[in-house]
């Protein structure tokens, strides 16, 4: 009797028993330490040094247990190298390419980065495994590759969705001896823009269409100018120093007496404005710090000038934001200002052109400022990271050295003609001036879209009105740049 | 070992009744039994750890995310330092309480006139249930929003923030541009947009309440109507003292799954904006707040939505 | 109601004329049914408007989506669109993981539902109503907000600690399975009841179950059936409508789920996935951007294509079962 009620007794509370001791060892945090150990036992940073002569040593950190050195050929004297040479691609040991890397991208490869990526598989026989992921998870995908210690090597980090949060967050920190962060090839001023604290986010190389589409230009086609009665081309102008404001204000007007079209169209109307050099938002790399600039008095002028222009351009009738690349082609609008995206004629912008010319035709100009010598070149953010506890940190880098260098994406070849050709090149020159659009972002960070609806009032207002939109936004904008503030001070360690 | 031997038959009434009472709940629990070790793994642990999330500072490190305490701060910087949480907060709030009866009324009135017998029938009835498969997630989103260079297919908001115009062929579909065509004066136009977008927006979301209204029509005797009807009641006393109360259970289940479908559309501005620092700033902390909070509102008034409904109307109907 | 009328060979037969009140009752039932016939077909349009919208684009050829004056009617129609639309989406790799993940959680999903569903609805313990009330909040939390932590559980899952309680006896208290990428993220929250709207159906089950009669079950109790017999044998068979019900929702809902398959999954993506990224995929085809949204009404039409079909074959059973006993008593 006893005994049967203590099994009755035991076996209605034995389910909940072994649920509370499952539930007990399930909380234990899992993947913890001890398995790190096992991680780093096998994957361990090696770093490869080049020896003057070109050859190369590996040089571990910590002991291995079995896997073999690369020694290829020759050892030397172990110095550290922070720069490429030319035949880099040779100094990658076998280890780092048997690892082969794991590249995280929110879009498919063109086919110019495709070639890349399958010549740098050839070369060095170090697979990459490329996962696509939709732009709207793209964040929270990485996170939980990094969460679960399945870190992706390289991160791609061109859009400015991304910044500042994923890049500081999600990012490791480059080093300056793994990526040879000294060589000329990298494009300081893009990486400057994910730079914290002395810490580098993400890469860039000079010039190469994947870093460098998004630095702003004015496309137009000289056929359609032309019948629009316009006499000088803008890039005839532009050659001779006459490019500015006016000149692209006149040729605007022109074209819209002439055809009743839209004179000027474009992609981010902030662009124009920001070609005066100073944004609503800067950020300084030296001390990790944003700022609002229209606390400062000057420039407040000279954000309302810039900003005046648009107006002007907009009271006439003479100018809309669109994302239509084909209206160019077909002769609705005279210019359109947009991103160097589609100077790449593998991106088709222009493939159903119907002007007389064909595609072949299109030419670009840098957007104009108020003279030409006081004019810069405005740009996104647009690098690529290396996730936070990647496993293959070497082959990432290169990789990135690889595949970023115009020279291996037949970027040569993928111009329209020698004169885009010639003003793409102007204007990802180290020696070009350039300022970093990088308001949108501060303000999106905290309120979605938000600066897409202050860029609309401050187009659309009149040109008197704008000091008082400025003012308007000027909390929105302060609040914005504190809150990423303060994302970039307790965030990056 | 039995202490009390007093009242023998009712102990022994009270241990068979109580015997069998306990085999069914235990049978019951065997049933749920599953369910609740799913719960409690696959729901419970992580809603936790998201609560935990919403109190600290979390940052994503290899094989873990690591949080630091730091009790309400992230509460407060949403409510104090946001500029527009607290205004998708209460806007999310009432679109939902504004929505719900509209969506639960509409589609009674559909179900209703379903019901009847018509030529016809069955074909309306499959045709409204469609949106369920056309409507409901991915197709919706792709052919609602432009995407760089390519504009949307259906074009429908009256936001004028939008000024990018659509490309040739097609762009037909705008309605705005429609009624801009005919030259109303702009306020017209843009109110008119507006209800077009609403009407549309619910009509699509009424899909699977309509088909829920019309099974529970179904189960109400016809006999129920013919006899009021010799009693002389008219339509709207027929609708009012036997159609409603018959319908009180399929009621709340249309209620209950408006409220989630609601709640969890993806055009709610407080998910969007929680969603928005998760996955392009990597904020889990401020994000987690964000979510906590509002579904503390939400579970409130879903709570208490039911409540009343239950004590008020059920008691009534029943 | 028609009158009915003696009708007497070789008598003449009479028009009658129609009173007064039978014309207005006449009227105002012709009225009522254009009235009707107009809101349906108000309300059907609206509805179906997607619909139509995705067909005309989807078979307009690439002239069409350039040419302005092109609106709804295709001046050269063709099918290329869907051939674009079917490398893009990668439709038969696509489709079967989409079938092999979704659909078979979906129904697995059905049964483990009804199962918990019947204990909330027939039996009587303590926590009942609490747990239920727990059934709707999982219903109402998206996933997005416990997105991390479960897919962390999978990464390193230790059935639900049993892994932690075996490895600590064999010395290796951390062994865990990684889960992630198999389609067992999706069968194991199904198999226990907590998959994609499950709190939803489980509601929908019980209130069924709840206006079950009892006889049914009483009677089976009465020839000695114990209650998992009774429900295997009794009451699943009764619920045929609600079955299919919940089958259809579920189907949907899991075809349609893209942010945990992006997440769990690496390659190998199922179709809504495809879905999701349809844009790049046809850039990288060629497609310029002018013309895509005809491919894109293409992929969407082909996406929904395998559940329409189902939708077509069911939808009679669905809609007259639904008539005849009703889903909620």
């Amino acid at each position: 009797m006893k005994t049967r009620n203590l099994a009755k007794f035991l076996s209605k509370y034995f389910a909940l028993i072994l649920a509370m001791v499952m539930l007990f060892t399930a909380c234990a945090p899992a993947g913890d330490i001890d398995d790190d150990d096992e991680y780093e036992e096998e994957y361990e940073e090696e770093v490869v040094v080049t020896n003057p002569d070109g050859t190369t040593t590996t040089v571990k950190q910590t002991t291995e247990n079995g896997g073999g050195t690369a020694n290829n050929g020759g050892s030397g004297s172990s110095t550290k190298s922070t720069t490429w040479g030319s035949n880099y691609i040779k100094t990658m040991s076998s280890t780092v390419a048997k690892k082969g890397i794991h590249v995280l991208m929110w879009r498919s490869y063109s086919k110019g980065e495709k070639a890349a990526v399958e010549s740098f598989q050839k070369l060095t026989g170090c697979k990459v495994r490329t996962t696509v992921v939709p732009s709207g998870q793209y964040g929270t995908k990485l996170q939980s590759l990094i969460a679960g210690k399945d870190s992706p090597d390289v991160v791609c980090l061109d859009s400015d969705q991304y910044w500042p949060g994923l890049a500081v967050q999600s990012c490791q920190p480059l080093d300056k001896y793994t990526f040879r962060l000294d060589d000329s090839v990298w494009n300081k001023n893009q990486m400057n823009t994910v730079t914290a604290k002395g810490k580098t986010f993400g890469a860039a190389i000079t010039g190469s269409f994947i870093n460098e589409d998004i630095n702003y230009l004015v496309y137009y086609f000289p056929s359609v100018l032309k019948q629009a009665g316009i006499t000088t081309m803008p890039y005839d102008l532009w050659k001779s120093g006459k490019w500015n404001w006016d000149a692209a204000y006149n040729i605007a007007k022109t074209f819209y007496e002439k055809t009743k079209k839209t004179g000027i169209e474009f992609l981010d109307r902030d662009a124009w404005a920001d070609s005066c050099g100073t944004g609503l938002v800067t950020y300084d790399y030296k001390n990790s710090t944003f700022t609002n600039n229209l606390a400062n008095a000057s420039k407040k002028k000279t954000i309302v000038n810039a900003w005046s222009q648009i107006s002007k351009l907009q009271s006439a009738n003479l100018c809309k934001e669109s994302f239509d690349t084909a209206k160019l082609g077909r002769g609705d609008c005279g210019m359109y200002c947009s991103i160097s995206y589609g100077v790449n004629s593998e991106n088709d912008w222009f493939g159903s052109v119907s002007v007389s010319g064909g595609a072949k035709s299109v030419e670009v100009v840098p957007v104009p400022a108020a003279s030409q010598s006081s004019a810069y070149v405005p740009y996104r953010s647009k690098t690529w990271g290396v996730a936070k506890g990647a496993k293959n940190v070497e082959g990432a880098a290169y990789f990135l050295r690889y595949y970023l260098d115009p020279a291996n994406t037949n970027q040569e070849n993928l111009y329209y003609n020698s004169k885009c050709k010639e003003v793409f090149k102007y204007i990802t020159a180290a020696s070009t001036k350039k300022t970093f659009m990088c308001a949108q972002s501060v303000v999106n960070y905290q309120t979605k879209a938000k600066f897409e609806e202050i860029r609309n009032k401050l187009s659309e207002a009149q040109s008197s009105a704008i000091q008082t939109v400025l003012d308007s936004y000027n909390p929105t904008i302060t609040s914005a740049v504190n809150a990423a503030n303060k994302l970039v001070s307790t965030r990056v360690k | 070992m039995e202490s009390k031997v007093i009242q023998i038959p009712d102990l022994d009434k009270k241990r068979r009744v109580k015997g069998i009472e306990s085999k069914k709940s235990m049978y019951g629990r065997m049933f749920i039994l599953p369910w609740c070790i799913g719960m409690a793994f696959f729901f419970i642990i992580p809603l936790i750890q998201s609560l935990i999330y919403s109190f600290s500072t979390v940052i994503v490190d290899p094989g873990e995310m690591s949080t630091q305490w730091v009790g309400l701060d992230n509460y407060k910087t949403i409510l104090n330092e946001d500029p527009t949480y607290t205004d998708n907060l209460i806007s999310a709030v009432t679109s939902f309480f504004r929505s719900l009866p509209i969506v639960v009324i509409v589609s009674l009135i559909l179900a209703m006139v379903l019901n009847q017998k018509f030529k016809g029938r069955t074909f309306f009835r499959a045709i409204y249930f469609l949106p369920v498969i056309i409507a409901t997630g991915v197709v919706m989103q792709l052919l609602t929003k432009n995407l760089n260079g390519v504009d949307a297919i259906i074009t429908l908001s009256a936001d004028t923030t939008n000024t990018y115009t659509s490309s040739g062929g097609g762009g037909g579909m705008d309605f705005t541009t429609i009624l801009n065509s005919l030259r109303f004066p702009e306020d017209i136009t843009k109110t008119m947009s507006s209800l077009i977008t609403s009407i549309f927006n619910t009509l699509w979301s009424c899909g699977i309440p309509i088909i829920l209204f019309i099974s529970g029509l179904q189960t109400i005797p016809e006999q129920l109507y013919e006899a009021s009807k010799v009693e002389g009641a008219t339509k709207w006393e027929e609708f009012w003292y036997i159609t409603l109360p018959m319908l009180a259970q399929t009621l709340l289940l249309v209620i209950v799954f408006s409220m989630i479908d609601l709640l969890t559309s993806n055009t709610n501005p407080v998910l969007n904006q929680a969603y928005q620092y998760m996955n392009d700033s990597a904020v889990y902390d401020i994000s987690g707040a964000m979510l906590w909070l509002f579904f503390a509102i939400v579970a409130g008034t879903v709570g208490i939505v039911i409540f009343l409904y239950t004590k008020l109307l059920l008691k009534r109907w029943s | 109601m028609a009158k009915e009328k003696l009708i007497i060979p070789g008598a003449q037969q009479t028009k009658s004329k129609l009173s007064k009140y039978q014309v207005q009752k006449q009227t105002k039932s012709v009225l009522v049914s254009i009235f009707r016939y107009v809101l349906l077909i108000s309300v059907g349009y609206i509805i179906l408007y997607p619909l139509f919208a995705l067909i005309a684009y989807s078979i307009m050829s690439r002239t069409d989506l350039l040419d302005p004056s092109v609106v709804w009617i295709s001046k050269t129609p063709s099918f290329n669109n869907f051939k674009n639309a079917w490398l893009g989406l990668d439709y038969l790799n696509g489709l079967s993981r989409t079938v092999i993940v979704g659909v078979v959680s979906a129904f697995i999903e059905v049964i483990s539902c009804a199962v918990a569903a019947y204990g909330f609805a027939r039996f009587k313990f303590k926590g009942n109503g609490f747990l239920f009330a727990l059934v709707l909040f999982t219903a109402i939390v998206p996933v997005q907000v416990i997105a991390i932590p479960l897919y962390l559980n999978f990464r390193f899952f230790n059935l639900f600690g049993l892994t932690g309680l075996i490895g600590g006896i064999f010395g290796n208290p951390e062994f865990v399975f990684d889960l992630t990428n198999t389609p067992l993220t999706f069968y194991l929250p199904s198999l226990f009841g907590v998959g994609l709207r499950s709190g939803l159906f489980i509601f929908i089950y019980r209130q069924f179950f709840l206006g079950l009669p009892k006889e049914l079950e009483e009677a089976a109790y009465i020839d000695g059936a114990g209650p998992l017999k009774t429900f295997l044998r009794v009451i699943i068979p009764s619920s045929g409508v609600v079955i299919v019900t919940v089958s259809i929702f579920s189907v949907i809902w899991h075809w349609n789920e893209y942010f945990l398959s992006v997440l769990y999954f690496n390659d190998n993506l199922p179709l809504s996935v495809s879905l999701t990224q349809i844009n790049s995929r046809l850039s990288s085809l060629g497609v310029t951007f002018e013309t895509q949204q005809g491919n894109m009404a293409a992929a969407c039409l082909l996406f929904m294509l395998p559940m329409l079909i189902m939708y077509i074959f069911l939808q009679r059973k669905f809609i007259q079962s639904v008539d005849r006993v009703g889903i909620v008593g």
